[in-house]
């Protein structure tokens, strides 16, 4: 394979994950009525034990790889790894695993092997830079649902982000921190404003794309003044409500304390404090870029 | 490890996240082991071409930290069980020896291990000691060793102990050295003729070095076994106290121990004849004044005075039996005969030695006498091993007169005798008074000299102060063995330590009795020792009971 490395500028910054996509249609109605809905205070006792599953993933480089007809399609080498941390009375980081991937559409794209690091090529549906992003965004999260399938007998497992890929993890919950999609009817979206810590929405239903998922909007307590927001959204893959229910009591009820201090994590408190831990470890763990650019460098020249 | 010639249990892997050098590196210990201070290491580094270098060290700081928290407060996260962390700790090792040497750093990654047996001796240089004394025992039980011939004389000598009095135990140490010499057969047939001569300057808890110690255990015993040294007190031993003031019968004034003890002074004919009088004016007041002259004057005038037995003079026709007398014919002469005080000397430079001069009298009287029939038994001899010379009881003008004069005597007889392949130590604790930093004395220049010359004539110094800031500079820079016990942290600051690294240092201001940090020459970095509780009783109620029954069965010896 013939290919050459452009080492600059390779970040852009796609939304990562699925959304509300097209046709998505939301219910309301699964746990309460819509003129029934209001703040529900949680009553039950936090999770003694939680398992919290993350990725994160870095272009190291943008590639050029020539066809054997000499059309040029255009690669990203990419790091990226997965993480588990299990979370009693200590946290420990229990799984780490970490690939590197060559994500392209070029279909005489090979596998390399550098001084640093072993790239496997995955091919893409497009040669779009947003298409190469999705790929090692899938990949990335199929290694999370990897590493959280390895570890289900824990009573709940927080998976960092939209489920997606990681739906087929049993009681696996998606945690998402920013909100910029609105799912709830115009009417319904004060209540949002009126959350307390410890509180959560009644159950809605997401459904109509691939596949369903039940949601509801929960709120972390505000630990310093700083912080404004706190609001967050939760989804488990579509199964019976009663145990959707207990599973968003028992998440709403356990992330409490996990919340995060606006000095010490600039996505306070969203970002919960083993999750970005978990997140510092595994980019430490993905390796020098420099280092990779050099190794993929070499390769290109020789 | 590695089959290069090194073996031990492996610790941990060189670090490259610190900088590795020749001279000092860091070790990530493996996470079920542990390094402490003081451990020995050792590596092996092959290089482009096939030769090994197997390199040695100490551990001399370890850290432990949390990998994974950005923030000091994370601790209270991670032990709470809201942040991942793990704890990771970090040895820093001081390289001591590369073999062969080709001074490369180990590279980040590499296998350390403990050094053990032939590895460790390698380590410490203790392979290289054709004869080697044992100095006391490392934190895990094994034994250290100085190289004798810089303690005796062939490559260096002289030993210089520094501490905080009381917790330093700076004596105790000091004759634990002797006993190591002695017993552990580092001297070969030397140690016969081998003679050590002793001030005991404070309390009288040098007085017992004779008698077994009764709180010796069989812990303790076994820390000699494995030094191959005996557990007991030291054999050939005689002890001179100066006598009780006043009376016509000369009784060593001491408290705790009546027998074998001698009282001891001078006659008043070794004061003329010797030239003595000089050690009566060894403080640096003196030392500015101008009397100075008239001691000198007067000391050629005494030379001149007749011997009438029993120790007594006659100068000038007058008979002088004490002291006090010969100090009433010395004001006399000076005041009215040109020839003792000096020409042109005035009469204020002559009234000023003169109330210096009485000023003594009360404290020396006793020592210095013409009054005893038969006064070369009270003469101090070195005819033991071992002699202790108390002066513990003694004004400090005294004090400096019997030190100045029993060193100088001896080392006289050293010079003349030429006989450098026996030896004398001299141990001697409150240095700072007899050679302080500033100012100029007999005492100090005899100091001086056993510093400087007596390397090459057998004498050896075992000196030791509080601070040795406040000793005479050439005396600690001579001494080719250096102690250092619990030490006062302002102290520990100064540059007379800087042979100690900045961690010792540290570690200087909270040792714990019983502990030293030795520093010789043929290794950069100082040892930290442990030594034995003396096997020889340092006060009376440890001297054992069948043995004061002993005493108490003549209580009237030394009255002789």
């Amino acid at each position: 394979m013939k290919f050459s490395v452009q080492a600059w500028a390779p970040e852009y910054g796609p939304t990562a994950g699925q959304e509300l996509g097209e046709g998505d249609t939301v219910d309301v109605n699964p746990e309460l009525r819509e003129s029934d809905w209001r703040p529900l205070a949680v009553g039950t006792d936090p999770a003694p034990e939680a398992l919290f599953v993350d990725g994160v993933r870095r272009v190291d480089a943008n590639l050029w790889i020539e066809s054997p007809e000499g059309a040029i399609v255009l690669a990203l080498a990419a790091s990226y790894a997965a993480g588990a941390v299990l979370s009693n009375h200590r946290a420990t980081v229990i799984a780490e695993e970490v690939r590197r991937g060559i994500f392209t559409s070029a279909p005489n794209a090979e596998s390399v092997t550098t001084r640093y690091g072993d790239y496997q090529v995955h091919l893409t549906e497009g040669d779009l830079p947003e298409k190469l992003w999705l790929g090692l965004q899938g990949q990335m999260s199929v290694l999370e649902g990897m590493v959280a399938a390895a570890h289900i007998d824990v009573p709940l497992i927080v998976v960092d982000g939209p489920l997606s890929h990681r739906r087929h993890v049993p009681g696996a919950v998606g945690y998402i921190k920013t909100q910029h999609v609105h799912y709830l009817p115009e009417p319904l979206r004060p209540i949002l404003g009126r959350l307390q810590a410890g509180e959560r929405t009644p159950i809605f239903l997401i459904g109509g794309g691939a596949w369903n998922r039940l949601s509801w909007y929960a709120k972390l307590p505000l630990k310093s003044s700083t912080s404004v927001d706190g609001l967050i959204r939760a989804e488990v893959a579509a199964a019976d409500l009663d145990s959707a229910r207990r599973v968003a009591d028992l998440m709403t009820a356990t992330i409490l304390r996990f919340a995060s201090e606006a000095h010490k994590d600039p996505r306070a408190p969203q970002n919960l404090y083993p999750i970005g831990g978990l997140e510092r470890r595994l980019r430490h763990r993905l390796g020098d870029r420099e280092l990779m650019i050099r190794g993929l460098r070499r390769l290109a020249t020789s | 490890m590695d089959g290069n010639g090194i073996s031990g249990p492996p610790v941990g892997r060189v670090i490259g996240t610190e900088d590795a050098t020749p001279l000092e590196f860091w070790v990530g210990v493996a996470p079920d082991r542990f390094l402490q201070l003081d451990d020995v290491v050792a590596l092996s580094r092959p290089l482009p071409g096939g030769q090994v270098v197997h390199i040695y060290g100490i551990v001399a700081q370890v850290r432990a930290r949390y990998e994974g928290a950005n923030f000091d407060s994370d601790v209270f996260l991670i032990e709470s069980g809201l942040l991942p962390a793990e704890v990771f700790e970090t040895a820093q090792v001081t390289a001591t020896r590369f073999e062969p040497e080709v001074f490369v750093p180990p590279r980040p990654g590499q296998e350390v291990t403990v050094a053990q047996g032939p590895d460790r001796d390698k380590a410490l240089f203790f392979d290289r000691m054709t004869e080697r004394l044992p100095v006391g025992l490392s934190r895990n039980g094994e034994p250290l060793f100085v190289n004798l011939e810089f303690l005796d004389g062939r490559r260096g000598a002289h030993v210089n102990i520094s501490g905080i009095s009381g917790v330093a135990t700076k004596t105790t140490y000091a004759t634990f050295l002797l006993h190591s010499l002695y017993n552990s057969g580092v001297l070969g047939n030397r140690s016969v003729n081998t003679k050590a001569l002793i001030f005991n300057v404070k309390g009288e808890d040098l007085l017992f070095l004779d008698k077994p110690n009764s709180a010796i255990d069989d812990e303790q015993a076994a820390l000699y076994s494995k030094l191959g040294l005996p557990a007991e007190p030291f054999r050939s031993f005689q002890i001179f106290a100066p006598p009780r003031k006043g009376g016509d019968v000369v009784v060593p004034d001491v408290a705790s121990r009546v027998k074998g003890v001698t009282p001891f002074f001078w006659t008043l004919e070794e004061f003329c004849h010797e030239g003595l009088l000089p050690f009566l004016f060894v403080e640096s007041e003196d030392e500015r004044s101008h009397y100075t002259m008239v001691v000198h004057n007067v000391m050629v005038q005494l030379q001149k005075a007749t011997p009438i037995g029993e120790g007594a003079v006659r100068v000038e026709d007058r008979e002088v039996r004490t002291f006090r007398e010969l100090v009433d014919v010395i004001t006399f002469k000076v005041q009215n005969d040109q020839e003792w005080s000096g020409p042109a000397i005035g009469a204020g430079t002559v009234n000023a030695f003169v109330r210096r001069l009485y000023g003594a009298v009360r404290h020396v009287e006793p020592l210095i006498r013409g009054d005893q029939t038969a006064p070369e038994k009270n003469r101090i001899n070195l005819d033991h091993q071992v002699t202790v010379v108390d002066i513990h009881n003694l004004h400090d003008r005294a004090k400096r007169f019997v030190v100045g004069v029993t060193i100088r005597k001896a080392f006289d007889e050293k010079e003349s005798s030429g006989q450098s392949n026996e030896l004398l130590f001299l141990v001697l604790d409150e240095l700072n008074k007899y050679a302080p930093r500033e100012g100029a004395s007999p005492i100090k220049e005899i100091l001086l000299d056993v510093a400087e010359r007596g390397r090459s004539l057998g004498v050896i110094l075992i000196g030791a102060q509080q601070t040795a800031s406040e000793v005479e500079r050439r005396i600690i820079a001579n001494s080719a063995i250096r102690v250092v016990g619990r030490l006062d942290p302002a102290e520990a600051s100064r540059e007379e330590y800087g042979f100690l690294p900045a961690v010792h240092r540290q570690r200087a201001t909270i040792i714990k009795p019983g502990t030293m940090l030795l520093s010789q020459p043929e290794l950069p970095i100082p040892l930290v020792l442990e030594f034995p509780f003396p096997a020889w009783a340092t006060r009376a109620a440890e001297a054992g009971k069948a043995d004061d029954d002993d005493e108490l069965a003549d209580p009237f010896a030394g009255l002789d």
